[in-house]
């Protein structure tokens, strides 16, 4: 019974240690949304260069504003409602294409035009 | 003196016979007759019946499953399959070990594994019908359509399940449930599943 006792106690605890490392969110809505728009635009658009588009988030620090991924969750959004004949001829395409240089990420300082509508 | 010569020759033949007697009594798993009364008949005692094996049920069972899901992840939603084991009872109330595990693709073409370790109780309702939930660790992982890295997520989760078992031991299954896995946002979707109870 003792010994019982104590595997259950054990478990729990392994749970909660457990549940600590895995208690982390790698996962921001506007990374995930402006990744599923590449995933769309890559898929619709002739030659996308989706590895030069950034949808990464970085957190200002030391002087540096936040980085914000290149495809909002608005225009994520829209790039996702639309068919991919509508992205091509009304040129999302193009412009989301155009997002690809290095520079390409919104920052605070510097919000770029949207790419949709 | 021919008397006694009778005597002696009918003890002798008692003696002689009190082996094979008790060679009877133990080859008829009879017990031996008192001493002391060797003529009187022993008691009629009924033979014993035999033992039947009776079937009992092991108690544990293992469950496998493949199974399609739904996940919802803030406002994208993503679909994938898998497989589901479980061991655990096989009482009308009883617990069990889950592992989970689904792969699939959002809308848009995003890869995504999900990987679930829980602990399960189960209620049967009878008639088939099952209830139970699950709690335990699940992380999901996400690919980026940018470069292939990982998007992870991981916390605790918990389910709420509904199922029918054809067969009383072993047999067939489906169930469905609905999860819940916390990563800071809510993970949410329903499961369907169609397995084998071994």
């Amino acid at each position: 019974m003792r010994g019982a006792t104590g595997r259950v106690g054990a478990a729990i605890v392994a749970s909660w240690v457990m549940a600590a490392l895995f208690a982390c969110n790698g996962m921001r809505q506007d990374e995930l949304d402006c990744e599923e728009a590449v995933a769309v635009l890559d898929h619709c658009c002739n030659a996308f260069p989706s590895s030069f588009v950034n949808c990464t988030y970085e957190a200002p620090g030391c002087g540096a504003p936040a980085v914000y991924p290149s495809i909002s969750t608005p225009e994520s959004q829209c790039i996702r409602a639309e068919s991919c004949s509508a992205l091509v001829t009304s040129g999302v395409c193009d412009r989301a294409a155009a997002l690809s240089g290095l520079d390409s990420a919104q920052t605070d300082a510097s919000p770029t035009a949207p790419v949709c509508p | 003196m021919k008397a006694a010569a009778l005597s002696l020759l009918a003890m002798a033949g008692l003696l002689a016979a009190a082996p094979a007697r008790a060679q009877y009594d133990e080859l008829f798993q009879r017990a031996p007759a008192e001493p002391g009364e060797p003529g009187e008949p022993a008691e009629e005692t009924p033979p014993p019946e035999p033992k039947v094996e009776e079937a009992t049920p092991s108690h544990t069972q293992a469950r496998f499953s493949v199974v399609g899901a739904y996940r919802g992840v803030y406002d994208l939603g993503l679909g994938g399959g898998g497989i589901d084991f479980s061991f655990g009872g096989d009482y009308p109330v009883s617990g069990a070990f889950e592992l989970r595990i689904l792969y699939g693709r959002s809308i848009g073409g995003l890869g995504f594994g999900d990987v679930a370790a829980m602990g399960s109780m189960m209620a049967r309702l009878g008639g088939g019908v099952r209830l139970g939930f699950a709690l335990g660790l699940e992380a999901m992982m996400i690919a980026r359509a940018t470069n292939g890295d990982l998007m992870s997520g991981g916390g605790l989760t918990g389910l709420f399940r509904l199922g029918y078992d054809f067969g009383r031991t072993q047999g067939f299954f489906v169930e469905g449930d609905g999860s819940l896995l916390y990563t800071g946002t809510v993970i949410w979707g329903p499961t369907l599943g169609v397995g084998y109870r071994f």
